[in-house]
């Protein structure tokens, strides 16, 4: 992904008013809808806090906690493999899937399988992969990317949806919701009772009892962890908590910044395959927990407070640079304010390296961030160090000399000033190149007719 | 202690009812029945799956209810069938006052889909399963032992704003739920 990517994707998208409005609107809504699930800023500052230290307390002892874990989960009967990269987990899945000659996997929302591009790697093997949350499906049928962490299909119209289940799904078209939610209903549940393997991602891991929970509105995770014989999670290791009884802070603080609910419509807490005698839920429970760069973000101490994130989306909904691009054109899995962080530091260390630029810096991504995280902080500190990685170009370095050529002496200092007037009023604010890529976006300060030096001198004068 | 149990009442009613769920309190076993028997009705739902639980065997359905109207499907876990199903009536394991919210255990014999494939979902819950929150229940879940396989959290039917950000109810899940809260 390379800086013109950025910019172009930005650029096109800024072109697009259709999407602008589409996100503006759905972003609005959600940040309203948290203010309101907020409306206690006492109850909302002791719940940050508390999320705040829960996850701290749980990244402090991140090796133990993650050992205890696997030892509850294997107790059970469940697998666990510790995947250091993106390939070692989808080598694992694929072997999974083949053994199990899977044809059909179900699968629910995780941004995990994105991050390693699990679906693919599926397919590639002739698996049918199907994404069961309903926003996912629209996406995967149109065959792009989450534009949002918690409502992929944001930037979606319900014209779109329409045409696209008609060519795709074979179904009336029709501008009714309803009825577009009950075709997707219709054609899914018969994907639920075909598949052999379901695939999940999990918002939190209990290490106390060796518990996966998983938050939901719409029920397909349900039906992908009831139904087949196999269930397999994708789980970053940073989603570990410590006991049972950080759970509802967590869970209180995920539902309300998301989506602005007290809870969401379901929530399971599986802990291992069914027992004996249970009628359904997988057999097999396999937990695949994914490093992909974690490891690396947690022992470098003033990066590691990104681990903290619940991944809520609260920070896209407010962010002004999100809501005017909207997700795709971040080029990345994570978009948003916590996407210009983590997808620099996940993976390939040299994607999305221009990401941490992208931002105005404003603060609005802290001030909702339900386990505190300081993203401006964080956007500074990775510019400076992918600025002191890359070197600076020959225009850069040259410009550089000239200002402190400049700035050396206060005779040159002047000199340099009546330079920048003269090249102001020459050119009216609009540099040539390669100063242009400065000034297409932002106003050049026009310099004053008279300088602070110059008032200085002629008010001293004056007085003596 | 009563008024407590009132007050959480309620305030269980209230938060489900703000999510699309349906409360009823009934004080007899033949009330509960009664209830279920409109629901049913209301909904046109001739076959429905019934979970093998203690409570609803105690309750009976069919022999209070009659068969020729309604096909019961007595505590099956097959998929296929349950996905057939118009109705599925469970129990729970609690209720939670706070959010208004239905806490099921996995078990010996018990299906998780009863209250999952079926387009609507009835749970009878014993008024004593009402408690204050989930940190209670997860308390208590783990005093009396360890965690089930499987503990679901179930606030209102299934619902999604995937589209538009619309609320659209029904999308994988129950698109209607039912809690008939039995005084004992
Ligand atoms: S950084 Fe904070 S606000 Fe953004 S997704 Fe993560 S937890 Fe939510």
């Amino acid at each position: 992904m390379s800086p013109e990517g950025f910019k172009t994707r930005s650029a096109q998208a800024l072109r697009d008013k259709h999407l602008g409005q589409a996100i503006n609107n759905a972003t609005q809504r959600f940040a309203e809808a948290r203010v309101h699930a907020f409306s206690d800023e006492d109850e909302l500052n002791a719940l940050r806090e508390q999320g705040r230290q829960i996850k701290d307390a749980a990244l402090h002892n991140l090796p133990l906690l993650l050992h205890r874990l696997e030892q509850q989960v294997t107790a059970r009967g469940g697998r666990v493999f510790h995947a250091a990269d993106a390939q070692a987990a989808n080598d694992y899945i694929l072997g999974v899937a083949r053994r199990k000659y899977a044809r059909i996997i179900t699968k629910s929302k995780s941004m995990t399988t994105e991050e390693i591009d699990l679906a693919r790697i599926l397919e590639e093997d002739e698996i049918e992969v199907v994404e069961t949350d309903l926003g996912e499906r629209i996406i995967q049928l149109a065959r792009e990317k989450p534009a949002h962490i918690i409502i992929p299909a944001i930037h979606k119209t319900r014209k779109q949806v329409s045409e696209l289940f008609h060519r795709k799904l074979g179904v009336p078209k029709s501008e009714s919701i309803d009825e577009l939610t009950k075709a997707a209903r219709a054609t899914l549940r018969k994907k639920f009772l075909q598949a052999n393997i379901g695939i999940t991602g999990g918002n939190f891991l209990v290490a106390e009892t060796g518990t996966l929970v998983i938050v939901e509105n719409e029920g397909n995770a349900r039906l992908t962890t009831a139904l087949p014989k196999t269930h397999i999670a994708v789980v970053g290791i940073e989603k570990v908590i410590e006991k049972m009884s950080d759970l509802p802070t967590m869970l209180k603080l995920l539902t309300r910044s998301a989506t602005g609910q007290r809870i969401s419509s379901y929530i399971s807490l599986i802990t291992g395959p069914r027992r004996a005698g249970e009628p359904d839920g997988a057999e097999e429970f396999h937990l695949v927990l994914l490093d992909n760069g974690r490891r690396r973000i947690h022992r470098d101490a003033k990066l590691r407070e990104v681990l903290r994130c619940i991944r809520c989306g609260a920070c896209l909904n407010v962010c002004p640079v999100y809501k005017l691009i909207g997700g795709h054109a971040y080029g990345g899995v994570y978009p948003g304010p916590i996407g210009s962080i983590v997808t620099p530091l996940l993976g390939n260390e040299n994607t999305g390296t221009e990401l941490p630029s992208a931002s105005s810096l404003c603060g609005a991504c802290k001030d909702v961030c339900p386990v505190k995280i300081d993203l401006p902080r964080l956007l500074l500190l990775l510019r400076a160090r992918l600025a002191n990685r890359a070197p600076a170009g020959l225009f850069e370095q040259i410009a550089f000399k000239a200002w402190a050529l400049a700035m050396g002496s206060p005779r040159r200092f002047a000199l340099a000033r009546k330079v920048a007037r003269k090249f102001y009023r020459l050119t009216s604010g609009r540099v040539p190149y390669p100063l242009s890529g400065w000034t297409e976006s932002r106003t050049f300060p026009e310099p004053a007719e008279q300088s602070f030096r110059e008032w200085w001198e002629t008010e001293h004068e004056r007085r003596h | 202690m009563n008024a407590a149990i009132k007050s959480s009442k309620t305030r269980f009613a209230e938060r489900l009812q703000a999510v699309d769920g349906h409360v009823t309190t009934v004080q007899s076993p033949t009330a509960a029945a009664r209830a279920v028997k409109t629901i049913l009705k209301d909904g046109g739902a001739e076959r429905v799956a019934v979970d093998a639980c203690d409570t609803l065997r105690a309750l009976d359905l069919p022999k209070a209810l009659g068969s020729n109207k309604i096909e019961w499907i007595l505590g099956s876990a097959d998929k296929n069938e349950l996905a057939t199903c118009d109705a599925g009536i469970t129990s729970a394991d609690f209720a939670i006052a706070d959010t208004g919210t239905l806490a099921f255990l996995s078990g010996k014999g018990l299906s998780r889909s009863v209250s999952l494939l079926p387009p609507l979902h009835i749970a009878i819950v014993p008024i004593n399963a009402l408690v204050e929150d989930l940190d209670t229940v997860l308390a208590q879940v783990l005093d009396a032992g360890e965690m089930p396989s499987c503990l679901t959290l179930v606030t209102g039917p299934s619902r999604t704003a995937d589209i538009e950000q619309v609320l659209t109810i029904g999308v994988h899940g129950p698109c209607a739920l039912h809690v008939i809260l039995l005084k004992n």
